[in-house]
């Protein structure tokens, strides 16, 4: 059977026009799949690999990482990669409530995943520090920090929401940072009662979204400021004010901040005196008011070896001090869950003071006091 | 290519040729362009203005405001009397002598040093400050007056260590956890020299270990060196640096004249022997 004349046309009539550009067809054909490739959506270089665990001896040791700001998905990895290397199984990160509801109830969950999947996969355990206002939920021409009494019920839906999304993967949340100093309420007087009002809402919601969730009451920075001081209240006298306006129900935990400055880890403690081991006079307020048994998280602390400034230490005494209060807090302090040092690394230099509190530089070059930690938490010194 | 332009040469291609007075006339504009490039090249280099506004505030009012923090002897102190003393203070006290003004120095945090200089609190840091490449665009930085990286130090006997390739096998003592830690764990891990690190307490006892023979060398800031070999000796630094850590002067952007001047006194100051004098005297 021979195919109708039309077709043998129409295939005449292609072979025609196919001919003298057979080769270029050919070329095009080879490339295809190079095509092809290019138009298909970028795939994630960097992969969360596969699940690790932290070998260490002392399960207290922790850092406070900085990876709010880090953009690139390798250096996160690396980061976090470098916090299970030595040794340290908690981490606290900053989770900015600015940075991830942009409008009323519009999230953007993408960058804190990409932060706790790979933190998870290193096996690290995640307490999220949760602040920073948008500037919806504040008056014009206000700081970050300032949130009106008529928008804590928007933090506290922030949190149900944050909760709710990272349920089963962070079970620790941080209701604010340190509201003792008028910086961080807005450059308003530190106000106790106004703080425990706010907790106690965002401690509901949290539990509502997921009741296995720890809620932390916020770090206090520690200050001995005097009374009436615009800048800031004395800690363990906001800490008691809490009690006061009835804060007790509504925590789990206290986050506790315990800068050394420049004494040591073992300096006794004194209402007087900041020091590391301030931290159990914080404790001793929560003893007198019924909450003894309840855990304390160590979300700042540390040492700093910058060479002009006035609060720091030379950098073997950093190191020094930084592994005896490893060990202070694991074998001294039963209430204590464990020590987050200020802080593992920076994404970029600040150029001030604040550089010397890191243990690995923004080029992931280890400081001496990293090596050192790592010794301790494989049980040498 | 004057000739071939020429109208009585190129048989054929003579109607396509412009006139001889447009060939002239075009020189002529070629000439006046690069006369004129010329002469703004000159102008910009040699006939700067002679002033700025940080220049003019400054002759003006015959004071030049510096800002320092004095916590970092012995470059930024104080004296028994409570008078700001030390390198710097020496070093912009010299700079105003010579421009026919007098200082007043405002003491500022470390970390506030750069905001004074922008909110107009002060004309010129001096206060022992690093160049910082991440700045340059909101801050002009002189060059630098004073290098205070790091050194190789041995004793003064040694014949065999000349530079840090001959550090094989030798005993370093470093600060533990300081700068000097990090630069012997770079050259053990990284340029693969075998260093044996010996970390101390402060530079000072790796310079005493190294007098009394227990290390062969010892890593350490320059202050720390030229002070120590200088009294109590005993010891040399090796004139290389190991790493830069230099002390410049910042400026607000804007202030090119005073930047000029503050160039060229260093220059001069570092001619004439101030500089070293100014390091006797301090380290």
């Amino acid at each position: 059977m021979h195919p109708p004349d039309w077709l043998r046309s129409l295939g005449h009539a292609l072979r025609q026009l196919v001919r003298p550009h057979a080769a270029l067809l050919l070329r095009l054909f080879l490339a295809l799949p190079l095509l092809l490739l290019a138009g298909r959506p970028p795939q994630p270089v960097v992969r969360l690999g596969p699940q690790q665990t932290v070998q260490t001896n002392n399960p207290a040791v922790g850092v406070h990482t900085r990876l709010t700001d880090e953009v690139e998905e390798w250096k996160i990895k690396r980061t976090l990669e470098m916090v299970r290397e030595m040794g340290a199984p908690w981490i606290v990160e900053y989770f900015p409530w600015g940075y991830y509801e942009r409008e009323k109830g519009q999230f953007d969950w993408a960058h804190p995943d990409l932060v706790v999947n790979h933190a998870l996969r290193q096996g690290l355990t995640v307490v999220a520090r949760i602040d920073f206002v948008p500037e919806w939920a504040r008056p014009e021409k206000t700081t970050f920090r300032y949130l009106p009494e008529e928008h804590f019920a928007d933090y506290a839906d922030f949190l149900y929401a944050f909760v709710k999304h990272f349920a089963g993967r962070i079970h620790y949340v941080i209701v604010w940072n340190e509201p003792n100093l008028s910086f961080e309420w807005g450059y308003r007087l530190p106000d106790p009662a106004a703080y425990t009002r706010l907790l106690k809402l965002a401690y509901a919601r949290a539990k509502e979204a997921d009741p296995t969730v720890t809620v932390l009451a916020a770090g206090l920075a520690p200050t001995l400021a005097p009374a009436g001081s615009e800048w800031g209240m004395n800690d363990l006298e906001f800490l008691q004010r809490m009690y006061d306006a009835g804060a007790r129900g509504s925590f789990d935990g206290l986050a506790v901040h315990a800068y050394g400055w420049v004494f040591p880890a073992d300096d006794p403690p004194a209402p007087d005196v900041i020091n590391y081991r301030r931290a159990e006079l914080i404790h001793a307020v929560m003893a007198r008011n019924g909450d003894g048994d309840l855990p304390c998280f160590v979300t700042e602390a540390g040492w700093n070896d910058n060479r002009r400034w006035a609060k720091a230490v030379p950098s073997g005494l950093r190191i020094e001090y930084t592994l005896r209060a490893y060990d202070l807090a694991l074998q001294d302090w039963p209430w204590c869950r464990m020590v987050a040092m200020w802080a593992f690394r920076y994404p970029w230099p600040a150029h001030t003071y604040q550089d010397d509190f890191a243990f690995v530089n923004p080029e992931f070059i280890a400081k001496p006091i990293y090596s050192q930690v790592q010794r301790h938490a494989r049980g040498g010194w | 290519m004057v000739s071939a332009m020429h109208p009585n040469t190129g048989a054929g291609t003579q109607s396509k040729r412009w006139p001889s007075w447009a060939m002239r006339l075009l020189w002529l504009l070629l000439a006046v362009c690069c006369g004129w490039l010329a002469w703004r090249s000159i102008a910009s280099t040699w006939l700067q203005p002679h002033t700025d506004p940080t220049w003019e505030r400054m002759t003006r009012s015959g004071v030049l405001r510096v800002g320092m923090d004095a916590t970092y002897p012995p470059f930024d102190t104080f004296d028994g009397a409570g008078q700001f003393a030390g390198y710097d203070v020496d070093l912009v006290t010299e700079l105003a002598r010579r421009w026919g003004v007098r200082v007043a120095f405002v003491n500022i945090h470390f970390d506030g040093l750069y905001d004074a200089l922008q909110t107009d609190k002060c004309d010129v840091l001096i206060s022992a400050l690093p160049y910082d490449e991440t700045l340059t665009q909101d801050v002009v930085y002189s060059p630098s007056y004073f290098n205070a990286g790091l050194l190789l130090v041995v004793r003064t006997d040694e014949r065999q260590v000349r530079s840090v390739n001959d550090l094989g096998g030798k005993r370093v003592g470093v600060e533990m956890g300081a700068a000097a830690h990090l630069e012997a764990r770079r050259l053990l891990d990284q340029a693969r020299i075998p260093v044996q690190i010996v970390p101390l307490n402060t530079p000072r006892e790796a310079l005493e270990a190294l007098r009394s023979g227990a290390l062969d060398a010892a890593i350490v800031d320059s202050v720390t060196a030229y002070a120590f070999a200088r009294d109590p000796g005993g010891v040399r630094y090796l004139k290389q640096f190991l790493t830069d850590d230099q002390y410049v002067i910042a400026m607000r952007p804007g202030s090119g004249y005073l930047w000029t001047r503050v160039a060229d006194e260093l220059v001069r100051l570092r001619k004439d022997g101030f500089l070293d004098a100014l390091q006797s005297r301090w380290f």
